[in-house]
């Protein structure tokens, strides 16, 4: 008979043990990683370019010139674009940031020669027609009028401007008649491609199997092509709040309330950022979290609350996110501010940083796993100057927090009655 | 090439083992043959809401989720009306935790009130969050009522409303375990890097000890042929129209269902789809719309669903659909747009096997359906689909007498 009360040994990992990304470099000189892995006869390509809304003169500019890659080229037509990936299995991922802009391929690697020239023409050569830039606007135009009816989508919004102001890249927010506006201005999307994506990419991801060909194949393809020196001076942008300490807003019908409470913080590149993303874990970081005990598991206000720190290239931002019953919202609150504030007062139980830093650990590994993570994390670290010393060193943290510091570190970055609250409902 | 062992302990339960070296995870998926369609007219959504008092603790493990923590494991659970679907991820040496938790709470689940009272007001937070207060929230409520009348497709995983969740009783709850929540009523999936004899001998000792249950019998009120189409109007206040249509389609184990699948993917699969080509880029008529099928295990559904662009009235965009429907009935596709949609499929299964979770998956629930094989072989049922098929099912799917037609005005549009 089976001792069921005798759990199995449960083993944490010693090492983090990470391969350094092959590395080469286009012509225009942007530096290309290589990772290597996986089983599947598959590649992921990324060409990350500073093109964020940081750079844009208008609302929606960068993210509009991004989507408008794939629509059209001088040597394609938005309909044989679409035709020649889907012909062959493949899939373009566009995305924007306040901070970036990047293009990712996804492609059976049988495919690679019949695909990789039409994704160095998105890259290269897109048009911006009149006709599909008017038509994106009207069909995005109406994503955001669904996305205002959200009490999710208002409290992020208003969060973000409170911390900001409504003139910077990290709080403005487009409103509807800017989609009217961008959608009659191929000029300006033409003038924005112009500027920042035909300088060098910061950086290009091959990963998947065969790396190296690809990437021969994909210098060759690059080898004429003409970028302009990155000396465009980096637009400056005050931070700029609104002030407020907490901020209800409205929002006939809910009956739900989207809460957020939080403020700016320290950024990855800070000696601090390792042991803050620790404390952010215990607090909402993931499901058995202080916050997720608490609200979730026993007041049973919420489906779920989490906390976290995002990181910009300029600043970062700690905040704690939920929907709870319209009954419930204040009661909500109180609860957050009062564990942020036991962080601060209370040192951390000894046992309960041991089972964080147990499931980090082993949640490292997940993030690694495969060769498209391997990519993405490579990439959310060389982006802030940093390399796979970042996760090794994180690693180790893990296993030397001390409970005091951890206290002490909490009363620098998140004493309570710094928080900003947004409540929409 | 998905490369398996396929074994049934005495006590019912299936087991499936994956080995794959390249990674250092391993994944265990652990699949009841239990859903939304087991659940009586008068009490659902109690399949859902039982999964989340599966982790309220077993009589060994009072905390599943701290164990779960520790192991390193990233951990969930879903419910549709077909399943109910547990799974963790985790560093692979950790593999007997994984086990020791999910033999467990088959063995012995703790159940009490406190946690039937938080989990039921948990999950009224989700009905709210996930349906009620988001726009177009209720859509899947009106189609299954519009396109179901006997079959229990008709109310959706999360329930068809709020009482009944308010309803349920701990007697239920006992009653559901011990029906639905045995080992020869599920399969247990273990993938990633494992051996597979070291696998065998983990999950014997700590499964082979859990008493079978009686054998369930599944018998669903089949639906009647649909012999007029339907529709429905609704009022909400949404900022723009929205046109839901769907059809009745084959099981899912039927040779249909795959024609179906596939004559979806013509009309909504990537951009170049035809809907999105003609409806969307050539004629804006929609801002976004897409054609599925259901998947389910019974007979399911084929849907398009798409949201109207300000300018444009909804009797022109029914129309507009109807007209890409009879191009499908009236016309063969040509070969060089089904090997397109040949190549999505494989890419798709390519990339869908980069993650030995997916993998995971894939096979418990193929092995529910009777065959784990068909991870490998479903492929194949595509790749026999010939133009001539898909005008057939065009015609005999799609015909305008087996619609389902959802209206979902915007009041203040229409106002």
């Amino acid at each position: 008979m089976i001792n069921r009360r005798q759990a199995p040994l449960i083993t944490t990992p010693d090492t983090l043990e990470l391969r350094n990304p092959e590395q080469a470099a286009l012509a225009c000189g942007a530096p290309v990683f290589m990772f290597e892995a996986g089983n599947q006869e598959v590649s992921r390509i990324d060409f990350v370019f500073d093109a964020g809304s940081w750079h844009q003169s208008r609302p929606l500019l960068a993210s509009f010139t991004n989507k408008m890659l794939q629509e059209g080229t001088t040597a394609l037509t938005p309909a044989q674009i679409a035709d020649r990936l889907d012909y062959h299995g493949a899939y373009l991922q566009l995305e924007c940031t306040a901070d970036y802009a990047s293009l990712s391929l996804y492609c059976l690697n049988k495919h690679l020669n019949s695909i990789l020239p039409v994704f160095m023409s998105i890259v290269q050569d897109p048009i911006f027609p009149d006709r599909e830039l008017n038509q994106l606007a009207g069909r995005e135009k109406q994503g955001y009028m669904v996305n205002k009816e959200k009490v999710s989508f208002q409290a992020r919004r208003h969060f973000s401007r409170l911390l900001f102001g409504s003139n910077h890249p990290y709080g403005a927010s487009a409103e509807a008649e800017d989609f009217d506006f961008i959608g009659g201005r191929a000029d300006l999307l033409k003038a924005f491609f112009e500027a920042h994506y035909k300088q060098a990419p910061l950086c290009v991801m091959i990963s998947g199997r065969d790396t190296e060909a690809t990437c021969d194949r994909l210098m060759a393809l690059c080898e004429d092509w003409e970028v302009s020196d990155s000396s465009a001076t980096a637009a400056y942008h005050a931070v700029n709040g609104t002030g407020e300490q907490r901020l209800m807003i409205p929002h006939p019908g809910a009956i739900q309330h989207a809460i957020r409470v939080g403020k700016t913080t320290i950024s990855k590149t800070h000696p601090d950022y390792q042991e803050l993303k620790l404390i952010n874990t215990l607090l909402g970081g993931y499901f058995g979290s202080r916050l997720m005990a608490n609200i979730r598991e026993d007041k049973g206000y919420t489906y779920g609350i989490n906390s976290s720190v995002t990181t910009y290239r300029h600043d970062a931002v700690f905040v704690v996110g939920t929907e709870v019953g319209a009954a419930y919202s204040e009661a909500t609150v109180k609860e957050i501010l009062k564990e942020v504030g036991r962080l601060c007062t209370e040192m951390v139980p000894q046992d309960e940083l041991s089972l964080v830093a147990q499931y980090l650990s082993g949640v490292l590994l997940s993030e690694f796993d495969g060769p498209f993570a391997l990519a993405d994390r490579y990439r959310d670290a060389f982006l802030f100057g940093l390399d796979f010393d970042y996760y090794r060193d994180f690693f180790h943290l893990l296993r030397r927090a001390e409970p005091l510091r951890l206290m002490h570190l909490s009363q620098t970055y998140l004493s309570p009655d710094t928080l900003k609250v947004v409540i929409v409902g | 090439m998905i490369q398996f062992t396929d074994k049934i302990l005495p006590n019912g339960l299936r087991v499936l083992i994956h080995e794959d070296e390249s990674t250092q995870l391993a994944a265990v998926n652990l699949v009841y043959n239990v859903g939304a369609r087991d659940e009586e007219p008068d009490k659902t959504g109690f399949a859902h809401l039982f999964e989340h008092l599966m982790f309220g603790g077993s009589e060994h493990i009072p905390d599943y989720d701290a164990v779960a923590q520790a192991m390193g494991a990233e951990n969930n659970a879903f419910t549709n009306n077909d399943i109910t679907n547990y799974y963790l991820s985790f560093p692979a040496y950790n593999l007997e935790s994984a086990l020791w938790l999910e033999s467990d709470r088959m063995k012995a689940l703790t159940l009490n009130s406190k946690s039937l009272e938080v989990q039921r007001s948990v999950v009224i937070e989700e009905f709210k969050q996930r349906y009620l207060n988001q726009p177009y929230g209720n859509v899947w409520h009106l189609m299954r009522e519009l396109c179901y009348k006997s079959h229990p497709y008709q109310w959706p995983t999360i329930g068809k409303n709020i009482r009944h969740i308010e309803e349920a009783t701990l007697e239920d709850v006992q009653h559901f375990f011990d029906t639905y929540y045995r080992p020869n009523n599920a399969v247990l999936t273990i993938a990633g890097n494992v051996k597979t004899y070291q696998v065998l001998n983990l999950v014997e000792r700590w499964f082979s000890d859990i008493e079978p249950g009686e054998p369930v019998v599944k018998s669903f009120t089949k639906e009647v042929e649909q012999t007029r189409a339907r529709t429905h109007y609704h009022y909400a206040e949404v900022p723009a129209d929205m046109l839901v249509m769907a059809w009745h389609v084959p099981a899912r184990v039927h040779q249909g269902y795959y024609t179906a699948d596939l004559l979806s993917d013509v009309l909504g699969r990537g951009k170049s789809a035809r809907l999105i080509q003609a409806l969307v880029k050539e004629e804006p008529i929609f801002s976004s719309v897409n054609a599925y099928v259901t998947g389910d295990i019974d007979p399911g559904l084929l849907v398009i669903q798409g949201t109207l662009l300000p300018e444009i009235n909804m009797g022109y965009a029914e129309q507009a659909v109807h007209g890409e429907i009879k191009k499908l009935q009236d016309e063969l596709i040509t070969e060089k747009e089904l090997n397109k949609i040949r190549n999505q499929l494989e890419a798709q299964k390519v990339f869908g096997e980069t993650s030995t979770l997916n993998i995971a998956m894939n096979l418990g629930f193929a092995a529910l359906l009777g065959n784990p094989q068909l991870v490998n072989s479903e492929i194949q049922y595509y790749q026999a689909i010939t133009p001539q098929d898909l005008q057939l099912a065009a015609k005999r799917l799609l015909a305008s007498h087996r619609t389902n037609t959802l209206y979902y005005f915007s009041k203040s549009k229409n106002a």
